[in-house]
């Protein structure tokens, strides 16, 4: 874990010096859900996540060496720096990405314990996805056929809270201040008017 | 076991043995080998002749399919020439689940997943009597989630099975476009090639009668930009489980265009196994002076305006491209030698459509052999109406072709 922390430390600042370009999501304070699932698993069980796939790549066995040649696009990568911070893969280690669009891994995810079932392994599929995910229709969707056909799949919300945006604060502060005003109205109404019980 | 068919007429320097296709050999096995790369090579062999010795993947025996005979109706479509036995008549969807079920048959890990395809038999009987066969994980009933099932087929891909997702109605792949076009198309690039994603996306699609706008899409222009995918279109019983055989086979996404109103076609076909190159166009008829292009439903209205053309004293050679990515551009190019005039028809819309693409290909690559402009009939652009009549009026007509061959032979 705390290699991966410095990793991601590492990796945020090669990014704002502008050697890793486009996205980098970074998975720091997070790194305790991939090394929890990966004590109690092997690598025939399958992971599969979104585009923060750092440190979930390096806890599947990745070196450091193909993280950063990945990042800054090297062919020493672990997708021959074809992919990028979103795409890293590890195939023999059952480790299937890494994807950029937001909840798409998860109707992948069913796909891999489909594989699972239908080959008769005894292993199990862990597909994450975030509290953004969480909103995304294909989510439903694979909850559902998961559930229909019993595959051996575990789907893992990361609630990073990356979603709640300022708009939402807002509304909740709003929503506060109204709600004081009128308990405030009664209080007053109650006190002056003797009204205590509402309209009399 | 397979046999190898031998095409009549000038396709008889075909056996692998000749010296002239060395050369050319690396070059075609490179661009038979698909990994990742989807650009289009242009292969013009030095003798001039038909490209016909590449298989498509390991163990794939190649059909070379020359018909003499091609002025053909809806009803009776020309039968393979070959020296052996007569075969068996059915029609185009059998084709398809006779294909499909001999895949199954010699591989375990193909599958089958869409809407109503198990129990039901599938809304188009591709897949009728299979679940009974294989059982329910083999040929699987999905809701109605065609992202998510499109997804899960490609993610079962990554792994190793080869499944097989049908869309009830091609239209209906919409709704997985992110699924096709970032997963299915990218995942073996962006993986540095650690993945291959070895599935087959098909199903009916085209206009077909009164089924409404939304139901008569035509999604091989939609899919045709997203890298890494490969597409084709049957038009006959015996493409039709050539191509169903080859896409199985394949490494590579393909995705198989089939038509809604092709269906019933009947056919006599080979009973000996054989598949169809996936990369190779068909050449219905041949003719000296115009090339028409053209593909799926397409061809029979070219058939039956070649019927008048011919009694008109026009000599046209219809080829049927059936690669809609990568064009065989080798066949097609040839034919351009020869006749100097191209006409395409399809039905696509004219923005953007296969024809579009075919047209600025052949541009680039045959500008000097052609002595006229490309012309390139198409569906209307709208939305395909409801009324009868007017559905008639956005897709091409036998006519139009008779009447843009007179005027580019003039």
């Amino acid at each position: 874990m705390a290699t991966m922390r410095r990793m991601e430390i590492a990796a945020d600042s090669l990014y704002k010096a502008k050697l890793i370009r486009g996205f980098c999501h970074l998975y720091d304070g997070q790194e305790a859900v991939c090394v929890g699932m990966e004590a109690s698993i092997n690598k025939k069980d399958c992971i599969i996540t979104a585009y923060r796939d750092h440190c979930t790549f390096l806890g599947r066995g990745g070196t450091l060496l193909e993280i950063f040649s990945e990042l800054m696009g090297r062919q020493g990568g672990c997708s021959k720096g074809k992919g990028g911070s979103m795409h890293f893969y590890k195939k023999e280690s059952g480790f299937y990405g890494g994807h950029g669009i937001v909840g798409a891994q998860v109707p992948l995810g069913c796909g891999l314990a489909f594989a699972q079932k239908y080959n008769k392994d005894e292993n199990v599929t862990f597909a994450l996805y975030g509290d953004g995910a969480a909103n995304q229709g294909q989510l439903f969707e694979a909850l559902n056929i998961s559930a229909l056909w019993d595959l051996p799949i575990i789907l893992v919300c990361e609630n990073n809270h990356c979603k709640d945006v300022n708009l939402f604060l807002l509304l909740d502060f709003l929503r506060l201040f109204f709600t004081l005003l009128l308990l405030w109205n009664r209080v007053l109404n109650g006190w002056l008017f003797g009204r205590w019980h509402g309209h009399c | 076991m397979a046999t190898v068919f031998q095409g009549l007429g000038a396709t008889a320097a075909i056996t692998a043995a000749a010296n002239p296709l060395d050369s050319n050999k690396f070059l075609l096995s490179s661009r038979r080998s698909f990994s990742g790369k989807k650009t289009s090579l242009v292969v013009v062999r030095s003798d001039g002749s038909l490209n016909l010795n590449t298989g498509s993947s390991a163990g794939a025996r190649r059909l070379d399919q020359l018909v003499t005979n091609a002025v053909a109706t809806k009803a009776d479509a020309a039968a393979a020439a070959s020296a052996s036995k007569p075969g068996h008549e059915l029609l185009l969807y059998e084709a398809l689940r006779e294909g499909l079920e001999e895949e199954m048959d010699r591989d375990n890990r193909v599958c089958v997943m869409g809407e109503d395809v198990g129990h039901y038999g599938g809304s188009y009987k591709v897949t009728r009597g299979l679940a009974d066969k294989f059982g329910d994980l083999r040929v699987l009933d999905t809701p109605i989630a065609e992202n998510a099932f499109t997804g899960m087929g490609i993610g079962a891909a990554m792994t190793g099975l080869r499944p097989i997702v049908e869309g009830m109605n091609m239209g209906f792949l919409l709704l997985a476009f992110n699924q096709i076009s970032n997963n299915c198309g990218m995942l073996h690039y962006t993986s540095g090639g650690q993945f291959t994603i070895p599935i087959v996306i098909r199903g009916p699609g085209g206009v077909g009668r009164q089924l409404g706008a939304e139901h008569s899409q035509r999604l091989e222009s939609y899919f045709q930009s997203i890298p890494g995918i490969q597409m084709v279109a049957c038009s006959t019983p015996y493409n039709a489980k050539g191509l169903m055989k080859a896409a199985i086979r394949s490494e590579n996404p393909v995705i198989l265009f089939e038509h809604v109103l092709l269906y019933n076609l009947k056919e006599r076909i080979p009973d000996e196994e054989y598949i169809c190159n996936l990369e190779e166009a068909e050449m219905v008829r041949p003719g000296e002076h115009i090339t028409i292009l053209t593909y799926s439903r397409m061809r029979y209205h070219v058939m039956q305006a070649a019927k008048t053309l011919v009694n008109k004293g026009y000599d046209p050679e219809v080829i049927d491209i059936r690669s809609l990515k990568p064009f065989d551009l080798h066949t097609i190019g040839n034919s351009v030698k020869k006749t100097h005039r191209v006409l395409i028809v399809e039905e696509c819309m004219r923005t953007g459509g296969i024809g579009a693409s075919l047209t600025a290909a052949i541009n680039e690559n045959f500008i000097d052999y052609l002595d006229a402009p490309i012309v390139c009939l198409s569906s209307q652009d709208v939305p395909t109406p409801y009324a009868g009549t007017l559905e008639e009026f956005t897709i091409v007509q036998p006519a139009q072709i008779v009447t843009a061959v007179e005027q580019l032979c003039q």
